[in-house]
């Protein structure tokens, strides 16, 4: 199976739209090899689109306590996979997701997460000026991730 | 959106997609239960406000996003609504492919409720992860239902998220014959592991409950309620879509940023699986039938705990009508029908898998939207949950508070709302005190 680039959020609330964003720069930029999908965060469906694949990247919003704008790049895998939600902005969904995953055996062989803490959640379509400042860099660390694990 | 510790059983799966919290409070007076209020803090989103002066062919697409589990719903409703205000009605084989896309929802939002928020409450287990450590292969069937669903709706609707291939008087691209049938050995599958699921619910525990709201749910002539014309109810309630706001009525509370929804001279009511089983149980394919009554469920359904077998009853009905629709299946041509506008007024209901879902559009000569109302079922069911929780309260209140949480996020998750979806955990503050202080 292909490797994956999924894209979580809500383009209509501002700094959740990272994600959704992030996937209409990378269109057409990254190597045919490469699938991109849009999704909610909800876990099933997480689970459902990266089971037996090789490798993964997440782009969302994530929370961890940081100043807006933070860029935060980890190994899904390490995620305990319980039910608070401590990281993403979608509640449970990643770390729900990871464990729901892990339970059932369907967790790819990589995921790879980059997530950029939210300044604004509120209603909009404009990110807040923290997390358009890093848009750039965001996606370089993940053209630069897809260079190096799909080479 | 804020993350909070101390986060319950709610915080499952589901929870995940939507922005918002919610709180239950409860006031507490000599040892008698005064209030409930179940709340809601999510900002309101103004969807019927921004509505005005869009075109009327947007609804579809616009109403979509206010949920990610349901779009169909609001999809299908806004169609039926503004093609009412148009006075114009889409072919049968139209309104076939519709069904079809509305079974992909139903499969998918009745396999999530079951498997990832539901069934963990009778293993007495905070999530579908622990569940898994259970009994694995139930959480592997649910996903793989879940997954059948979103891949109809991505056949039929060009996307599983907001699907995109909906419009006013039809679809875009029609799948074509050969698409559906080469889907259909996953829809065998489906009925399979369906029909598995039914059994294994029917063998849960579900504590004795009753509950004595009015059901009521659309019909939806001689098929088991999907899109229809009249909605009825257990006590004797029997109108067209369009008199809807005649007999129920809207209303905001001062605790929630949702609205709650009461019969105008009866109060109170319930829409949903229960409601629909309970108003239509004869008109369930026959597998599903069969089903049913080999997992027990008589006549009626009442009790909020077995919502659970009736989600499931109604997810292999889904399965089995997929399939029905499949063989029978003649691809629209064309693929919509024009909708020129007039002005009017216009009114439609289907029945998302949460309960039966409201719209009334009125347009203006030039078809741009003059006002929009939409009743969605969380709406009409929270003060029944509210009813609920109350007499809950009242009957456990010995129960320290964090166990009366939890046992009080059973009662509201029997009812599906979308409010377990746009709600991170529920804040329970129990507020005790002496009448001598008011």
């Amino acid at each position: 199976m292909r490797p994956l680039v999924i894209g979580i959020g809500n383009r209509w609330r501002r700094d959740d739209g990272l994600g959704p964003r992030v996937l209409d720069e990378l269109s057409g930029r990254l190597p045919a090899s490469v699938e991109l999908m849009l999704l909610d965060g909800e876990p099933a469906r997480l689970v459902s689109a990266w089971r037996g694949r090789p490798w993964v990247l997440v782009v969302d919003a994530v929370h961890a306590g940081e100043p807006p704008g933070t860029i935060h790049q980890l190994d899904g895998l390490s995620l305990v996979g319980e039910t608070r939600p401590t990281a993403s902005s979608h509640g449970a969904g990643l770390h729900a997701a990871v464990g729901l995953g892990r339970a059932i055996d369907q967790l790819p062989e990589a995921l790879t997460v980059v997530g950029v803490e939210p300044g604004d959640v509120g209603h909009g379509d404009r990110m807040s000026d923290p997390v358009a400042g890093v848009f750039d860099q965001v996606l370089t660390i993940i053209e630069e991730e897809v260079q190096a694990k799909c080479a | 959106m804020t993350h909070k510790a101390g986060a319950g059983p709610l915080n499952t799966a589901a929870l995940a997609r939507v922005e918002g919290e919610g709180g239950m409070h409860v006031e507490v007076v000599d040892g008698k239960v005064e209030n409930v209020q179940l709340q809601i803090y999510e900002p309101p989103r103004f969807y019927e406000g921004f509505l005005r002066g869009r075109a009327h062919t947007e609804p579809p697409d616009i109403t979509a996003r206010i949920c990610g589990i349901c779009p169909v719903a609001y999809q299908m409703s806004a169609c039926l609504a503004i093609e009412d205000a148009c006075g114009v009605t889409v072919t049968p084989d139209i309104t076939e492919l519709r069904r079809l896309l509305y079974c992909g929802e139903w499969i998918e939002s009745h396999a999530l409720h079951i498997h990832l928020l539901h069934a963990p409450d009778f293993f007495g287990v905070d999530s579908a992860i622990d569940l898994a450590a259970l009994d694995r292969p139930a959480v592997e069937r649910g996903l793989a239902l879940q997954r059948i669903g979103n891949d109809i709706l991505e056949l039929v609707g060009g996307r599983a998220i907001h699907p995109v291939n909906v419009k006013v008087g039809g679809f875009y691209r029609p799948p074509t014959i050969a698409d559906l049938q080469a889907f259909r050995p996953r829809i065998e599958q489906a009925v399979e592991l369906a029909e598995e699921v039914v059994a294994w619910v029917a063998t849960l525990d579900c504590p004795e409950m009753t509950t004595e709201h009015e059901l009521v749910a659309l019909s939806d002539g001689d098929n088991y309620p999907l899109l229809g014309e009249r909605i009825i109810s257990n006590r004797g309630l029997d109108i067209d879509v369009s008199q809807f706001l005649d007999h129920f009525e809207e209303y905001q509370v001062e605790h929630s940023t949702a609205k709650h929804a009461h019969h105008l001279s009866r109060g109170n009511y319930l829409v949903g699986p229960l409601a629909r089983f309970s108003l239509a149980r004869e008109k369930l394919g026959p597998i599903a039938t069969t089903a049913a009554d080999a997992a027990g469920l008589g006549a009626t359904c009442t009790n909020p705990f077995q919502s659970i077998v009736v989600r499931a009853v109604e997810m292999l009905h889904a399965c089995e009508e997929a399939l029905r629709i499949i063989d029978n299946y003649v691809r629209p041509e064309p693929g919509s029908i024009a909708v020129p506008p007039r002005p009017g007024t216009g009114h439609g209901a289907t029945e998302a898998p949460r309960g039966l879902l409201y719209h009334r559009y009125s347009l203006d000569e030039q078809g741009l939207i003059l006002d929009a109302e939409i009743i969605p079922p969380t709406s009409q069911n929270q003060p029944t949950i509210e009813h609920d929780l109350f007499h809950f309260v009242e009957d456990n209140l010995s129960m320290p508070d964090e166990e009366l949480r939890r046992a009080a996020e059973v009662t509201i998750r029997n009812h599906d709302p979308c409010i377990s979806c746009a709600t991170h955990f529920l804040d329970l503050t129990v507020e005790r005190r002496s009448g001598v202080n008011r």
